[in-house]
Formats: C-alpha cells, structure tokens, sequence
C-alpha cells in the first residue's frame, strides 16, 4: 500500500485529509510542521508528501527545498496546500510538483494523487 | 496790412544792400564761418579787396568831395570793414595797401609816393593809429560776440536733449518748480499719471498733487524743507490724480542749483507705484500664507538642490531625520546620506520628471535617521521657478501606516487562511459522508448533503472575494500567465458550471480556438461570475449564451442572459465595489456585490476591457476583451 505523509499545523485538517486519503486505499504518516517532516523522511518511506505552505516555522516551500536536495526525498512528488487564492509565484518556483487550494475537493485531491502515484 | 510791412521795410532792406550791413544773423554766420575755418585767401582776399573798392570809390567821387582835408575818409572804413568781416590781422593787410594808395592818388603833389608836408606826415600817423586801435577793439568785440553766441548754441543743444530726455519719459511724472515750489514744465508722463495737461499745473503749487489730509498737515513744505538739506529726497505717499483717484508714489525731489550753487528750483520725478504695491502686497500675503505652511510644521518642508544638499528645511523635517538646525546650515544634510542605495534608481527618475515636468509624482521610499534606522516617507518635490537646480518638496511620515498596511495585510492573509481551515474540513466531511450514503443508498442524505456541499462553496467564495478585494485595494493581486487554448477554458468552465444551475441551460453558440497568454484560474473566474451573475438575476428564465471570438487582436467574450436587466439609472455603479442591483420588486440578490469590482480588475489588468448591454426586463449581455 503505498503511503502519503501529510503535514500541516491544523490537526482538524490532517484528520480530515487522513480520512480523505485512507478511504482512497492509502496509508498516511501525520506530522505537525516541517522540522516532523524532516525528521520523518528519514524513518518514514513515504511514496508522496503533502505540505501546507503556511505553517509556523518553517514555512512549506522552504520543507520542499530541503526535500529536494534530500537523498531519499529527491524524487518524491511533493503537492502544496494553499490557503490563498493564488498560488504565489515563490511556491511554483519552489519545486513543488502540485498544487491543492483549500477547500479541495475531495475528488479533485484522489485524482491528483492517483496521478503521481497510482 | 502786409503790403504796408512791405513798404515799411523796403528802405531798410535797399539801405542794407547798398551799404552792406548785415543784420545780425547774417553777421553771426560769418563771424562763426571765419572763426572756425581757416579760409586764409579768402581773408586775403577781402584784405585786398576792401582797399581798391576804396580807391574807387575815391577816384569817382573826386570832384564832388574834398578829400584833402580828409585823405584818409575811405580807407579808414575800408579797414573797419575789413575789420568786422575777417578780423584784426587782415584789417592791417588793409591798412598797409591803403597807405601807398592814399599818398599816390590823394596827397598832393597827386599821383606820385612823395609825402611834402607836415600835416601830410601827421594825417598818416593819425590813420595808422586810428586804424589798428579800431580793428582792435572790433576784434576784442568780435570775439566775445563769438564765444557768447557759441555758449548759446551748446546751451540750446543741451536744452534740446533735456527737453527730449524729459518728454521721452512717458512712465514718470517729471516736472520742475520754482524755488517756492510753483510748477515752471510739466511732461507728457505728468499727463499720463495724473490727468493733468500742461495748462492746468503750470504756475500752481506743487502740493495740489497731496491728498488734503497732508496738506493740511503741510507736509509738502516740509519735503521742500528736507531737500534744501539733503540735496535728494525720496519720499513715498499717496498723490491724487485730476479725477480725484489716489494712487501710491514714488517722487524722487532733486534741487536745481545756479552757477553759485543756489537753489532756483527743483525738479521732482514721480513713480505710480500703486500696481507695484499691490502686487507686492499680493506676495507679502502669499508669502506669509506659505511661510504659515512651512513654520506649523504639520508636514516636513525642504528645499534641496539636485546635487543632493538639502539647503532648507522646517523643523518637522529636521525632526524627522534627527538632524539639527546646526547641520542644516554646515550641508551636513546631503540625499546620499539620508537616502538608502536601493532607492537611487527611483530618485533618479523622480528627478528626471521633475526636471521636464516641473513636478515629480509623490513616491514612497526610505530615510535613514541620523541614529541609524529606517523611516518609511512619502515625499514628493516641484521645480522652484527661476532655478534649474533646486526644488521645494515635502516629506510625510508613513511609517506607522506602512506597518498599519503591513499588520491589515497579514490579517487578511490570516483570517482568509484561518477561515478557509474550518470550511476545508466542512466541506471534506459533506463529501466523505455523501461517498457514505451513496454506499448505503440513501439518496435523500446525499442529497441534503449536497445542497450544504452547494453552501459550503458559497461561502467559500465569500470569503475568496474579501480576500481578493482586499488585495486589490492593497495593489497587491498578483497575475500568473501562461499560455492556454481559450475555447477549451470555457468548455472546462462550461462543464464544471453545469451541474450549479438549476433550470438554466448554457449555450455556447460560438468558442473560437485562440491561444491566449493569460492568468488562467483568474480568467475562469471572471466567466464564472458572469455567468453566475446572469444565472442569478434571470430568474424564471432557462437560457444563458455564451460567446468567444476574435475581433481585431483582442478576443471578446460575452455572456448573454434574459433576466431583468439593469435599469439604466442603476447602469453607471455596476462595477462599484459592493454594488448589488436591486430586483423590480425590490429584492436583493445574494452575494456581496465583490464579483463584477474583482472581475473588472482581473480584466483591466491584463489590458482587457469590460462592458455590458442592459435593458430593463429584456435581460443583459456582459463582455469583455483579452489582448491576443
């Protein structure tokens, strides 16, 4: 079963995206802000990521480029949460390989998933 | 009474002629021709001739004269004649060639140079005598009548340039009195001044010109007074004209002095200062208005020139950067110094608009304070007149509304993302349990489900709009283009809006295949507000055409509805932020009135343009144009 680590400091938005992502055949790993995910990759293997941009302390697109330069999260696709109604040009360049505005739609978000992989 | 002038001076005119007198203008002209030029054989001439017209004379007058008792009658009057007409030294010329003559044709014994008496030798020596004592003293006479006639000639010459001096003068009043001060000329400005002709001041008092106030006070003796002791006087007062106006002005009093220096007179100059004074009075006031401005400090005031000093400053300025008069005045003060280097480019160009328009347009950048931190200004500056190089510009303080701007910015940023969370959640758990009932059939929970779900994206619009609207204010929406095939945007929008409407039908009569370079989510939401606008003021009507082509470089979209129309009172506002149009019956339609204000925006900032066609109970047709 392949596994999503999903993050974001709203705990009512990882349960809502854990049921999400469990009724759509996925396993998911929680963490609360971006030094967990750090953390995680390491232990967890996670076969896609979702970031919240917005977090305190490290914000989302500066997680992806650490991600990136990571050795086990290089090739992960990562997919950004946004709670603003454009997608900020620092979060495209960010390398980031999707994007979900919220609200999502939780057909949309298995989708998008489903894309990356599978 | 002409023809008895004549005869009157007939005679006189003959007498002239025959005994060669001239009258005194002939005479001066030849007095002033042989004083000034040379003419030597003239003189000679004259000498010579003087002489044998006397021994003509002599010689046809004989028998009738006793010219033995008088020898020398003739010659003695040819010497003065030569005398009066050339001068002393001919006349002895005269003298000589007369002495032979009168021997040989009047001593006796006759025709021969023997003198045989006496008497004879005597009568020669009293010619002589007589002879150079007369042309001496016509001489002597000749020359002073020479030098009084020439002091004349450059007397009148220089009258004649004062006079044209004076008439010249058309913009001051000059005129001349008297010692006592009675008013002896008067010039073409005094007419043009006061009213008053040449007629109607000459031999009156110069204090006719005072207002009665100071005459009264006989202020114009005492100016009289003050000049015999000062030599000039300028005075400065009211005058009145001849209609009786009164005008401010300006009189500069010189006295007139004779040869020993006494005073004959004075001459005044008088300068209508009234529009100077005015005017002057115009600046006075309008410099203390400005002067108010600078020195209540409500706003931070400087003069700077374009090399960068600061040349003056009100103390809000100084204040403001945390300098010190003191520093002002050493050019302490310099934009280098107070200007961060990022904000080089912005001045530049500030100035370059300065320079060509005379004014710059107010720009927002930063001052360094003395201490070392940043302040945020708007400032703004203008050409100061006359100058190339300096201007006069203010500074405004915007620090604590920049962090006011900030601190609104992030709320909104945290307020939309604060209230998007909830809504997520509601929203993700509709769907979740609509996935739910439909596993267990219950269509009539799906179905409630739904319409909250249909709630839920209302809201979330909402609040998507107060976010956008809120940025737009702040300058701060933020385009992200890329290319895409327009038709197949609104197809995609088309579908995806299909299961919202109700009765409404979507019919896209015409979807030209354009690639467009453009914000793609943005432009969906324009078409999606216009086509929820016509969805919802067409109630009880079913259909909605949509349609996209190319006109010229621009693609036009428009959406066309059957509803209620806009009346065209209401036409004007219908892009006003919060403006929601109003039913027939007076009803209000849902919304906040935020979707045509961001919609345009979204529209204007990619160049395009948008418009609408409205009848009132006809229905609407809302467009807008994409630059290709």
């Amino acid at each position: 079963m392949k596994k999503i680590l999903i993050c974001d400091d709203d705990p009512s938005i990882l349960d809502v995206l854990q049921i999400i992502l469990e009724e759509g055949g996925y396993e998911t790993e929680r963490a609360a802000n971006g030094d967990e995910v750090l953390e995680k990759v390491n232990t967890v293997n996670a076969d896609l990521i979702f970031l919240d941009i917005w977090m305190p302390g490290l914000q989302g697109t500066d997680v992806v480029k650490h991600l990136k330069q990571n050795e086990h999260t290089k090739s992960t696709p990562i997919i950004l949460l946004s709670a603003l109604n454009e997608i900020e040009s620092s979060a495209k360049e960010s390398g980031a390989d999707g994007f979900v505005r919220k609200p999502f739609d939780m057909h949309e978000l298995l989708s998008l998933v489903k894309k990356y992989i599978g | 009474m002409k023809i008895l002038s004549f005869v009157y001076h007939l005679p006189l005119k003959v007498a002239r002629l025959i005994f060669l007198v001239p009258d005194s203008r002939h005479y001066l002209n030849t007095l002033r021709l042989f004083k000034t030029k040379k003419l030597y054989w003239v003189k000679f001439a004259i000498a010579c001739g003087t002489p044998l017209v006397a021994v003509i004379l002599r010689l046809t007058l004989t028998p009738f004269l006793p010219f033995t008792t008088t020898p020398f009658l003739f010659g003695l009057l040819s010497v003065v004649l030569t005398a009066l007409i050339t001068g002393f030294w001919s006349a002895m010329i005269t003298m000589v060639l007369i002495i032979p003559a009168t021997i040989y044709f009047s001593f006796s014994p006759i025709y021969s140079f023997k003198i045989t008496t006496a008497s004879q030798g005597l009568s020669l020596i009293i010619f002589i005598v007589q002879a150079v004592w007369v042309s001496w003293i016509i001489e002597v006479m000749r020359t002073a009548l020479y030098d009084s006639d020439r002091k004349t000639q450059m007397l009148s010459a220089s009258e004649q340039k004062l006079k044209f001096m004076v008439e010249g003068v058309r913009d001051y009043a000059t005129y001349t009195t008297d010692a006592q001060g009675y008013i002896t000329s008067w010039n073409a400005g005094g007419k043009r001044l006061t009213g008053y002709s040449e007629d109607d001041v000459v031999g009156k008092h110069f204090s006719m010109f005072f207002i009665d106030e100071e005459i009264e006070e006989r202020r114009p003796w005492r100016l009289l007074h003050e000049v015999g002791q000062k030599e000039k006087l300028v005075d400065e007062g009211w005058r009145v004209k001849k209609n009786g106006t009164r005008y401010w002005a300006k009189v500069t009093v010189l006295p007139i002095k004779d040869d020993k220096g006494k005073t004959v007179g004075y001459t005044c100059l008088t300068r209508d200062l009234t529009r100077f004074r005015e005017a002057s009075a115009a600046v006075r006031r309008s410099e203390s208005r400005f002067k108010r401005l600078f020195e209540s400090d409500i706003i931070g005031i400087f003069i700077a020139d374009f090399n960068g000093t600061v040349i003056e400053a009100n103390n809000a300025y100084l204040s403001l950067l945390g300098y010190t008069r003191e520093d002002l005045v050493s050019h302490m003060i310099t934009w280098a110094d107070i200007t961060p280097a990022e904000y080089a480019e912005k001045d530049r160009a500030a100035i370059a608009e300065a320079k060509e328009k005379g004014i710059c347009s107010t720009y927002e950048k930063e001052y360094i304070h003395r201490d070392g931190h940043r302040i945020s200004i708007l400032i703004g500056y203008a050409l100061i007149e006359g100058y190339k190089d300096r201007c006069i510009g203010f500074v405004l303080n915007i620090t604590e509304r920049k962090m006011l701007e900030q601190r609104k910015d992030e709320f909104i940023s945290v307020a939309s993302h604060e209230l998007k969370t909830p809504l997520t959640s509601i929203k993700a758990f509709a769907q979740i349990l609509q996935q739910h009932m439909d596993r267990i059939y219950d269509e009539q929970s799906q179905l409630y489900l739904k319409k909250m779900e249909v709630q839920i994206n209302r809201l979330t619009e909402l609040v998507s709009d107060l976010l956008d609207v809120s940025r737009i204010q702040a300058g701060k929406l933020e385009l992200h283009k890329e290319q895409f095939q327009f038709d197949e945007m609104v197809q995609s929008v088309t579908e995806n809006l299909a299961p919202v409407l109700n009765k409404h039908r979507i019919e896209i009569k015409k979807n030209e295949s354009i690639t467009v370079y453009a914000d793609r989510p943005r432009i969906e939401q324009v078409l999606i507000n216009l086509v929820t606008n016509a969805v919802k003021y067409s109630p009880g009507t079913d259909r909605i055409i949509i349609q996209s082509s190319k006109e010229k470089d621009l693609i036009k979209t428009s959406v066309q509805d059957f509803g209620i129309g806009i009346p065209k009172n209401k036409q004007q506002k219908i892009f006003d932020r919060f403006y929601r149009v109003e039913g027939p019956r007076g009803q209000r339609f849902q919304g906040l009135g935020l979707g045509l204000y961001i919609s345009a925006e979204i529209v204007r900032r990619h160049g395009g343009e948008i418009g609408f066609e409205s009848e009132e109970g006809k229905g609407s047709i809302f467009y807008f144009t994409l630059p290709v």
